[in-house]
């Protein structure tokens, strides 16, 4: 394979909180992001899944330095951008962008559709009238909409129209990468298939990449080229849309899957005891063991380490690891 | 078939706005029977959430029933007194919300909340109270039931606030619960046990179901009939499998296909064109016309009668002519 | 229910714009010189020629009235900009960037707000001198507190804004994300504060000259007058009541005003 576009090395990110009470002695800390690293290459669509409390958006924004990491390095084509100056950092925002999920959230509504478009040029100090101008107008047609909308304020448009112009203003500074945290899950069934439509129109067109954050696996399994699943801060299995959605190795992973509700079949789930635990108060060992209907002893107190299972997959857990007359069939 | 539990009759409620009255639900009709799980789905702004409200008495204050009538156990609840409608609530009629969060109060601990239903509609002793809650508790999935009888909202997860909320809706045994997308708010896995529990309260308990959601998936695991809504206006309904499977109605069709799954990879998804069209904007005739591929002059004056094709009930025009369409085309 | 609404809101417009015109007219006429005394005719009831009466001088109180408008609203215009100024600063910065500058903001507002606004007026007059530039500024830094809070709350609200995030993905610095993104946003409850707090300041204003420290002899003002008339309450007591009700009338004026665009506000959200 080709060299990463983006590549996380170990990157951690622990928020502090407040403390409970005044008995409490330490500030409890939630590790968001705990040991993340994984790679994307140009031109794919990469999706992170997992739960809410599993640290994925805070991943997607930590990759754009929305947040700072507590530890860890980020390569954008090689470079470290967790080490770039602020004038590196603004230069460098030119290139990625983000969706966000709730379209009557991401737009100011005191703002015109235009003047939400142009802002990104005039930050960056892009062209002059005349250019801006036209990549507006470009920029509003490969979103599917028209030069009418460009007078109009957020609350005149639907759902679907409000993330249309969300992805025109991420579009308009021409952008290599593009994070799209829940970018259309707030969104009809049928504006839904209008919208990832348009993303996949766009990706070839520009040859974009994306990450695309979600908690749908029926929209990440359409969509994306690869998944990688999280669980309280930490992959715990990556690899090809194929591999993970027809096999699912993650004990975890594989009652994510069993549990989407299908139109077709009354397919055996396997049922996932229990809630999330505590972010700030992790298990032991694998932080999956307490809801694991295969966990070892060992897994209670050893932290399983990323197992390869071929190239491009990969699975964190005992059960693959081990000797093979640990496992459980 | 039997008689059924809830009829919905021609029923239309409409917004009353400055410039005029606007109809929000139109001409719906359905019945629910005993026993059964009939869910209600459709997109925001088709009318689902409102048809419920207006089963239960709790219509926005600018909303109001035009016409049309609903009939439970025999009784027109649309001409009801408020009085009779609070002796109803929560006893014979009961109603699961979708943000668990917020239809819990955060003062008082959760077994209260649950009992209060009875101590409105029972004469039991304390103790009966409590027990009968425990119980339920238990009977909803909700470990240690006895500890956390005296525990707070906040001190629970998302999850198990939904068993509290679901609890409340069950205590008083009522003959028809309403659930409105009572599983949206939660992660796949949550949702997954909270719909098992659905399915066990189907199997376990004397009640008809309506339950309401925009997920055709979760529609299929819990309902046996489904009711597809646009617009306002009812639109198709008929058996779950017969709708999921054999859709008749164009919407139903565009909105089964739009779904994406992962056999759909590498390909464009079917997309039904335009918008959902606003309360203001809704014009003569199928309000779905505008979007439809299968568009004829008809469709535009007149919204068609609800007509039946194979086993389910239809309103659209292709299917009120004689000589039937062929209409494959994008099934 | 809209209707209903509006009708304090419709009140409160009223008594602003009859007072303000009061105020407007008294530039240019008044029945009487304000300061002009008339030791034959003093503590008259109201009249024909003196519709509200004389004071213990044989001033006109109608054409009191009417100057000490001037200096009620320019008290009230005056100590809400200082305010303004100093709150937007100070919540700006602590809304803004949090960490340690919200922090110290915080402590320094929690330290001001732990005296009460008049003792804190008082102090600051008594070590200065009393006059109306002192009440401005003792008025002006009382309401400073108020201020930083709402304006800081609405940046924290706004902040966390997914359009500000976006901003901010795109590279836009802090001053655009203020003047762009949260102020156009944050304007209406400034606004309701603002509002809220000239009526504050009049009734600050009062309570200051009533007590001796606010506005200094011979410049009319509502809360000496009030003070003034103080020991004719037996004697004249229409004087005491027509101050009252003008004063009323002002702070009660502003408060439903300020009330209305909050619920304009709350019903367009």
């Amino acid at each position: 394979m080709s060299a990463p576009f983006i590549e996380l090395h170990n990157v951690h990110k622990h928020y502090k909180q407040n403390r409970r009470s005044i008995f409490d002695d330490q500030p409890s800390v939630v590790k968001a992001m705990n040991g993340v690293s994984f790679s994307l290459y140009e031109g794919e669509s990469f999706g992170l899944v997992g739960e809410s409390g599993s640290g994925k958006s805070t991943t997607g924004q930590v990759i754009l330095q929305l947040l700072k990491q507590t530890s860890g390095s980020i390569y954008y084509q090689g470079t470290d951008v967790t080490t770039f100056t602020k004038q590196q950092l603004k230069s460098w925002r030119k290139k990625v962008q983000i969706v966000f999920q709730d379209p009557y959230a991401s737009l100011n509504p005191k703002k015109t559709i235009e003047w939400i478009l142009h802002e990104p040029l005039e930050i960056h100090h892009i062209g002059d009238k005349a250019s801006r101008e036209e990549k507006i107008l470009e920029t509003i047609h490969d979103v599917g909409l028209d030069t009418s909308f460009l007078d109009r304020f957020p609350h005149e448009l639907s759902g679907g129209q409000r993330q249309r112009v969300a992805i025109a203003s991420a579009l308009v500074l021409d952008p290599e990468f593009i994070v799209i945290d829940e970018g259309v899950s707030a969104l009809d069934v049928s504006v839904q298939a209008q919208i990832l439509n348009l993303l996949t129109k766009l990706q070839k067109k520009y040859n974009l990449t994306y990450l695309f954050i979600s908690h749908d696996l029926n929209v990440v399994q359409y969509f994306c080229d690869r998944i990688a699943i999280m669980y309280l801060g930490e992959i715990v299995e990556l690899g090809s849309t194929e591999d993970i959605g027809t096999n699912p190795k993650h004990p975890y992973a594989e009652a994510l899957f069993s549990a989407i509700p299908h139109l077709d079949v009354d397919e055996e789930r396997i049922p996932l005891a229990g809630e999330l635990p505590d972010p700030s108060n992790p298990p032991t060992g694998c932080p999956f063991h307490t809801r694991c209907a295969k966990a070892m002893d060992s897994c209670k107190s050893v932290k399983p380490v990323v197992h390869t299972m071929r190239a491009g997959y990969q699975v964190t857990c005992h059960l693959y690891t081990q000797e093979p007359e640990h496992q459980t069939s | 078939m039997s008689t059924p539990l809830l009829s919905i009759e021609n029923l239309d409620v409409a917004f009353h706005f400055q410039d005029g009255d606007y109809n929000a639900i139109n001409h719906v009709s359905f019945n629910v029977y005993p026993n059964e799980v009939l869910g209600i789905v459709g997109e925001s702004g088709c009318g689902k959430s409102l048809t419920s409200k207006a089963i239960m008495g709790i219509l926005p204050e600018n909303a109001s029933v035009k016409q049309g009538s609903i009939t439970f156990r025999e009784t027109n609840l649309v001409t009801m007194k408020e009085k009779q409608w609070q002796k109803i609530r929560g006893d014979a009629i009961s109603m699961i919300s979708q943000e668990p969060m917020t239809s819990l109060n955060p003062l008082l601990t959760v077994g209260k909340q649950i009992a209060e239903v009875l101590k409105q509609h029972r004469s039991y002793s304390k103790k009966e109270m409590k027990e009968k809650t425990i119980a339920l508790m238990k009977e909803v999935g909700l470990p240690r039931a006895e500890a956390l009888y005296k525990s707070y909202p906040h001190q629970l997860s998302g999850g198990m606030r939904q068993r509290i909320v679901i609890a409340i809706a069950l205590i008083a045994s009522p003959q028809l619960i309403i659930a409105d997308e009572p599983t949206t708010a939660l992660d796949v896995t949550i949702q997954a046990q909270i719909l098992d529990l659905f399915k066990n309260i189907k199997n376990t308990r004397n009640s008809s179901l309506i339950f309401i959601s925009h997920d055709l998936g979760v529609i299929r695991q819990v309902c046996d009939r489904v009711v597809v809504m646009y617009a306002g206006r009812v639109v198709e309904q008929g058996k779950v499998a017969d709708i999921l499977y054999e859709p008749k109605h164009p919407y139903t069709k565009g909105l089964i296909q739009s779904i994406p799954d992962h056999t759909k990879r590498g390909q464009e998804l079917y997309t039904i064109p335009g918008n959902v069209p606003g309360l203001k904007e809704r014009k003569r005739g199928c309000p779905f016309a505008d979007r439809c591929a299968h568009r004829m002059d008809i469709c535009h004056t007149h919204f068609p009668d609800e007509v039946y094709v194979e086993n389910q009930a239809v309103s659209c025009h292709l299917y009120t002519k004689e000589e039937v369409k062929h209409v494959s085309t994008i099934h | 229910m809209k209707k209903s609404q509006s009708i304090p809101w419709r009140i409160g417009i009223v008594l602003v714009i009859c007072l303000m015109t009061m105020m407007i007219i008294s530039f240019f006429y008044t029945p009487f010189g304000p300061n002009e005394m008339n030791t034959g005719s003093r503590l008259e009831a109201p009249s024909f020629s003196h519709p509200f009466g004389t004071d213990n001088f044989g001033r006109d109180i109608l054409s009191r009235v009417m100057q000490g408008a001037q200096t009620a609203f320019l008290i009230g215009t005056s100590s809400v900009f200082i305010g303004l100024m100093f709150g937007f600063i100070l919540g700006a910065s602590a809304g803004y960037f949090g960490g340690w500058v919200d922090e110290i903001i915080m402590r320094f507002i929690d330290a001001m707000l732990a005296f009460p606004g008049i003792l804190l007026a008082i102090m600051l007059i008594s070590v200065f001198e009393p006059g109306l530039k002192n009440t401005i500024i003792a008025i002006g830094i009382m309401s400073v507190p108020g201020f930083t809070r709402i304006i800081r709350s609405s940046f924290i609200q706004y902040k966390t804004y997914d359009f500000v995030k976006a901003s901010v993905a795109k590279g836009a610095g802090a001053l655009r994300i203020i003047y762009h993104h949260i102020l156009p946003n944050a304007f209406s409850p400034i606004l309701v504060a603002a509002t809220l707090s000239f009526s504050g300041a009049i009734l600050g204003e009062s309570g200051l000259s009533y007590l001796g420290l606010g506005v200094q002899p011979p410049d009319p003002s509502w809360g000496r007058m009030l003070k003034e008339a103080q020991p004719f309450i037996v004697t004249a007591p229409w004087y005491v009541i027509i101050v009252g009700v003008i004063i009323t009338m002002m702070v009660l004026g502003f408060n439903l005003l300020g009330d209305g665009i909050r619920d304009k506000q709350d019903t367009k959200a």
